[in-house]
């Protein structure tokens, strides 16, 4: 244990681009950063399925859900394997045996994978907005010109950019709380299935809030507010409603739901450091 | 002191096991309670985005593919899918898998407003005749039974646009389906004016449902009532757009004061107040 060195954002800003530099390197960022591109520029094949809504909705839809499956599971399979467990050959045990605090340690991970995510956001985002640009027709691009946040058929580039956004803050909180999953897990198995798990109960968590204010019985209730107060909402980030930032949807609620994210990812990162300084390794 | 193992175990239960988890229960229950005004205020915001629980339910009957357009994000091309089924369904006049089909667009994805709209349209207007054609068809049913079914269909198609209210609030077009419903099937004159007169107030209503408003006062014997209506809408009509029909809607207003014998100042002049 090196807790008694104090607290350095040095140390933290060399083990965050140590981080950095492994997870763009691993597996899990090209392929995952291929298949978002191939799905966003397949979807434009699939113009003629966009029965419901404009093309350009469409098209910001279905780039919207390649970075959302997409970067959850970069997320989850870049944080979970840097507490321990069995991967990465014990490479935990080297860094941990140099003068360094375990806080130390967590943070750096956290901010390594929380930037490798945010680079992965910003490549789908601008290709997104790239492909919505060449999809539309050029009067909409000469309205753009004078204001900004016209919409595309109900899409606006700001709103693209917001929702790309808001979707690193929510993968910022996924990863604290792989963090805080990887810090007790004894395998990387383990730790994958229960975030795997973990994030499908946040994207659900809204149907707890629903039972807790209008369950019938208090078992019910009693089980939709426990739910609904120890899991964030994924569902708040929202899955293609931010696209229409500036034509409906108000830049303020987007703000206050990055507070809300920014929030509760220090809350999960202090349990993440924590629950590692008390790991026996 | 004797050593226990069965305390033994308990303590180091209690370490490793039940205080670390109590400890991050707590401290999460905390944050989520202290997080919780912030999370209201965003979610009011966009609470009509997402199906409720129920609607959730019927779209996990369609496995995986439901769960990831939720979870995923593709709800556009899952609800696309959807509404592809429910228009083979349609063609096929299959009743009971156009119903599912409709719901299950309706779970996915409610925000397009052409899923709400045809979707009634197929309950109310296309599964009335299906069902009279599966007892015989018009000839064989008894006019009440015919009457009774279309009645039933008409129902339960503004029963399916009311639901689209949750998502979209007080949407003319929703407003004017319903009014057509009551007014074509139901015979509910004062039901449809109401729907007309509700959608025409909306910003974004088109034209027309301010005049059918006007005209179903009309039919209703409330002639005044509706020369005040259009009274007050010919001012706000744009005189360069045709939808807008003002010629027309004066020369209604003209033909009322001619029938209601209006006085000459009491007769709507055109740019005084």
């Amino acid at each position: 244990m090196n807790d008694s060195l104090p607290f350095s954002l040095g140390r933290v800003g060399v083990l965050a681009g140590n981080a950095f530099r492994e997870a763009v390197r691993h597996h899990v960022f090209r392929f995952m950063t291929l298949f978002a591109v191939a799905l966003i520029l397949g979807c434009l094949g699939l113009g003629e399925l966009n029965f419901g809504e404009s093309e350009a909705k469409f098209i910001a839809d279905f780039g919207q859900g390649a970075l959302v499956l997409f970067g959850s599971i970069l997320t989850i399979g870049t944080a979970v394997q840097w507490l321990g467990g069995d991967g990465e050959p014990r490479a935990v045990l080297t860094v941990l045996a140099k003068p360094l605090r375990r806080s130390e340690y967590v943070c750096g991970r956290f901010l390594g994978t929380w930037m490798v995510v945010l680079v992965f956001c910003a490549l789908v985002t601008a290709l997104l907005v790239g492909v919505l640009w060449t999809r539309t027709p050029a009067a909409s691009v000469e309205a753009m010109h004078e204001a900004p946040l016209v919409g595309l058929g109900g899409v606006s580039l700001a709103g693209v950019a917001v929702a790309g956004a808001l979707q690193a803050v929510k993968f910022g909180l996924l990863t604290a709380m792989v963090l805080l999953i990887a810090s007790f897990a004894q395998t990387n198995l383990f730790a994958l299935s229960v975030s795997a798990l973990v994030l499908v109960i946040c994207h659900l968590q809204y149907l707890a809030r629903d039972s807790w204010q209008a369950g019938q019985g208090w078992i019910e209730r009693l089980g939709g507010s426990l739910v609904g107060l120890v899991f964030p909402n994924f569902q708040l980030f929202g899955g293609g409603e931010w696209l229409e930032v500036g034509v409906g949807v108000s830049l303020v609620a987007a703000g206050r739901v990055a507070a809300y994210g920014l929030a509760y990812t220090a809350v999960f990162l202090v349990l993440a450091v924590w629950s590692f300084r008390r790991r026996e390794i | 002191m004797p050593h226990d193992p069965t305390v033994t175990l308990l303590l180091v239960l209690w370490s490793r096991m039940v205080r670390p988890a109590a400890v991050v229960g707590i401290t999460l229950v905390a944050a989520g309670w202290a997080l919780r005004p912030l999370e209201v205020a965003a979610w009011k915001a966009q609470e009509g985005w997402w199906p409720k629980e129920g609607a959730l339910g019927v779209a996990g009957a369609i496995g995986q593919g439901g769960a990831f357009a939720q979870l995923g994000g593709f709800r556009s091309l899952a609800a696309d899918l959807l509404w592809l089924q429910a228009n083979a369904c349609w063609e096929r006049r299959d009743l009971a898998g156009t119903k599912a089909a409709l719901v299950l667009v309706e779970a996915v994805d409610p925000r397009p407003m052409v899923f709400w709209l045809n979707g009634a349209r197929m309950i109310g207007y296309d599964m009335a005749v299906w069902r009279i054609e599966a007892q015989g068809g018009e000839e064989a049913v008894p006019a009440a039974v015919r009457r009774r079914l279309e009645v039933e269909q008409a129902l339960a198609a503004a029963a399916h646009l009311e639901r689209a209210f949750v998502h979209h609030p007080d949407h003319p077009l929703l407003h004017i389906e319903i009014a057509n419903l009551q007014l074509q099937r139901l015979g509910d004159l004062s039901a449809a004016a109401e729907h007309y007169r509700r959608a025409a107030v909306q910003p974004e209503a088109p034209f027309y449902a301010a005049r059918i408003y006007a005209e179903l006062l009309r039919r209703l014997g409330r002639e005044r009532e509706a020369h005040d209506w259009l009274v007050a809408l010919h001012p706000t009509l744009p005189p360069g757009n045709p939808y807008a029909m003002a010629d027309t809607v004066l020369a209604r207003i003209r033909e009322m004061e001619a029938r209601l014998d209006l006085p000459p100042s009491s007769r709507y002049a055109p740019g005084r107040d």
